[in-house]
């Protein structure tokens, strides 16, 4: 799939795919795309950050390498492993057949080599396979991991010191993605292009609750969306994103409802909270959102 | 023609953008060089045609977190808009923002430092040359500083060292480790000489200390800073954030070298300094976006603050249970228990009391000492547990209701 040329050509290409976003998001990936810089997007949970990534891959038709990160994230899972036990059975086989020495040397090649997404990523590329990497919530790494990966967003390469270093002429579409429980360091930030993804405005999010939820009727699209624009102004402890709309809508759907009452709003209420306190103000609460002139 | 029309306006371009990435390092944004020659290939791949997206552009390049991402629309806004898009001039850069807020509280803790000063000498006389660990803060001379911050950063040195044993000391709980046993027996051809065990890693404290500055609080706040600042060295996932009537992560400007930079850059990090407290939406702020909740436990949230909260009653105490039930331990430093006559019934104070697991005193280098001790795990703290302290005051008929 050849790559988008403008602004406008990424909003239709994201478009195509089922994303639709401003034109603020789409200059970020333009700009991601063109100069072959890491892209770093931050937004409330919910607001689809990893979407994007899913769908840019469908859509440039590039395979999608996802890291998930979590606390104690280490360069054995993020990057790569040497498989101990083929390589323990190649010295016992080795050792019955040749003189040993040889076989040490032979132990640490590449095809005792077990890639994990980094690494991955990076043969990807230099195999002239291109891939979208996605590195997910980053905030939720440790520090270390973050000073590693800066060898890795500004050069691409990993150094394997039984091996010596991995590179590629390409380089992938990077996407890394948080939650902003905790700032990520301007080291990281500086090598990427940002960007901040805020909740849609109920229009935008009109046109993805129809793509998400087929057969969903206009009317209760509509409603949806203003309801859970009103929802959003007010302080929740977390706020329902735009895959809660889609839960939300998709089980409205399922329930054959075209509009909402107070009735099926009380009795879908899990799909859009999952906290007790949250629940509890918002059941005191959906006489207002539901209220006069609220949904029209 | 057209081609060295098209040069000559690149030319006036890049001197415009040289300008603006003057005043933005001015406002301390982060511009590299290579940030100015992205933009330029930017600007050839996304052209001119609109302002719109040649802020977008900009933006996308230069900004690094959502603060920015407001004075960088101030300063684009200003900037581009006196100018057409491609004028000849050479834009000179314009001064900085004036920042009301910080230089009044940057006034605020000068002046309280310099009255107090004069009260100290009255009291204890000029020739003092030991700062005494019981001193409180507030009543410290301003040249007495640099004893002090060193003192501060030998105790957040000792904590650091302290807190990273516990991980060592690990007795039980032995587990073969098959990767790394396998790894070392290749060495000797495959056969397992020595085999390597694992043992479980204790968990690393994750500290949160949220920080009140609000007049009241500033000279106090300064010195818990200067603890944090120094503790971030020894404890890099430390997380320190301060609060008025908002909440704003500062352990970035904390990473700087030298505190009095990393003070005026918390200063400047657009807290509100001289509006009333908000505790409870600070509060909840902090639980909705910072606090983890896959490290709820080995979380330790350390709020420092005299609580006078002039939020929404109830808030406050909802956002204090919430945090405590998602944390290991939860402590409240107050300099107002330097006094012995201080009974915490203050709206914020009553409310916050039963969720804490500690109320400690923070107003000199003694009881910053012990709380850093007590961090440690050691110490007889029940006499400070927030609770027995809050039922100690109900029975008194001191406290306020709580919800």
């Amino acid at each position: 799939m050849t790559e988008p040329d403008s602004v406008e050509a990424v909003i239709q290409m994201l478009a195509q795919g089922g994303y639709y976003c401003d034109d603020d998001l789409a200059m970020g990936v333009f700009l991601a795309i063109k100069l072959g810089k890491p892209l770093f997007l931050e937004g409330e949970p919910g607001v689809g950050k990893t979407e994007m990534a899913k769908v840019l891959a469908q859509r440039l038709g590039r395979r999608l390498i996802r890291l998930q990160c979590y606390e104690g994230l280490d360069i054995s899972t993020a990057v790569y492993e040497w498989n101990y036990a083929k390589q323990l059975l190649s010295l016992r086989l080795a050792g019955d057949a040749a003189p040993g020495r040889e076989a040490l040397e032979d132990v640490f090649g590449p095809e005792f080599l077990l890639s994990r997404p980094l690494l991955d990523a990076i043969r990807s590329e230099s195999q002239g396979q291109r891939v979208v990497l996605l590195i997910d919530e980053l905030d939720r790494a440790d520090e270390e991991f973050e000073a590693f990966l800066l060898e890795l967003l500004s050069d691409f390469q990993v150094t394997i010191p039984e091996m010596g270093t991995v590179g590629s002429d390409t380089v992938p579409l990077v996407i890394l993605t948080s939650n902003r429980t905790r700032e990520i360091h301007d080291a990281i930030k500086r090598r990427c292009l940002y960007h901040w993804i805020d909740y849609p405005s109920p229009e935008k999010e009109l046109q993805i609750v129809r793509a998400k939820a087929p057969g969903i009727d206009e009317r209760l699209a509509r409603d949806i969306c203003q309801f859970m624009n009103r929802l959003r102004q007010d302080d929740y402890l977390k706020r329902p994103g735009v895959a809660e709309s889609l839960d939300w809508a998709q089980a409205l759907v399922l329930l054959h409802r075209d509009h909402l009452d107070p009735e099926v709003v009380r009795q879908t209420k899990s799909c859009l909270f999952k906290n007790r306190q949250d629940l509890r103000r918002f059941q005191d609460g959906i006489a207002g959102y539901l209220g006069a002139g609220a949904l029209e | 023609m057209k081609g060295s029309r098209q040069r000559l306006l690149q030319g006036s371009l890049t001197q415009a953008m040289l300008a603006f990435a003057q005043r933005l390092r001015a406002d301390k944004f982060i511009i590299t060089p290579n940030h100015l020659s992205d933009c330029l290939r930017a600007m050839d791949l996304v052209g001119m045609a609109s302002r719109r997206r040649f802020r977008l552009m900009l933006e996308s390049l230069l900004v690094s977190n959502q603060e920015e991402l407001f004075r960088f629309r101030e300063h684009f806004a200003d900037f581009w808009q006196d100018q057409p898009l491609l004028a000849q001039d050479d834009a000179p850069p314009k001064t900085l923002l004036s920042r009301e807020g910080p230089a009044a509280a940057r006034s605020i803790t000068s002046v309280q430092m310099e009255s107090a000063q004069d009260d100290q000498r009255e009291t204890i006389g000029a020739g003092l040359e030991i700062v005494k660990s019981s001193m409180d803060f507030s009543k410290l001379r301003l040249e007495d500083l640099e004893q002090v911050q060193s003192q501060v950063l030998r105790m957040a040195r000792k904590l650091g060292k302290r807190l990273s044993r516990r991980q060592r000391s690990v007795k039980r709980a032995r587990k073969l480790d098959v990767r790394r046993s396998l790894r070392r027996g290749l060495q000797h051809g495959g056969e397992i000489v020595a085999p390597v065990f694992r043992a479980r890693r204790q968990g690393r404290l994750q500290i949160y200390a949220l920080v009140d500055i609000s007049g009241s609080m500033a000279v106090y706040g300064y010195f818990f800073l200067l603890f944090l600042h120094s503790l971030q060295k020894v404890w890099p996932s430390t997380q320190s954030y301060v609060f008025s009537t908002h909440l704003t992560p500062v352990s970035q400007h904390l990473a700087e070298n030298d505190f009095g930079r990393a003070w005026n850059l918390v200063l400047a990090s657009g807290a509100n300094w001289s509006g009333g407290t908000d505790m409870g939406e600070s509060f909840f702020d902090f639980y909705r976006k910072h606090l983890r909740p896959a490290s709820a436990s080995r979380a330790v949230v350390i709020v420092v603050s005299d609580g006078w909260d002039r939020g929404a009653a109830g808030r406050m105490g909802e956002a204090m249970d919430l945090i405590g039930q998602h944390c290991r331990r939860l402590y409240w430093l107050n300099p107002l228990l330097s006094s012995d006559k201080y009974e915490p019934i203050c709206q914020g104070m009553s409310q916050a009391l039963p969720h804490l697991d500690y109320f400690l005193p923070f107003y000199n280098l003694k009881t910053l000492e012990d709380f850093c001790h007590s961090l440690e795990g050691g110490g007889d703290l029940g006499r400070w547990s927030g609770s027995r302290i809050w039922a100690e005051a109900c029975e008194a008929g001191q406290a306020g209701t709580t919800t």
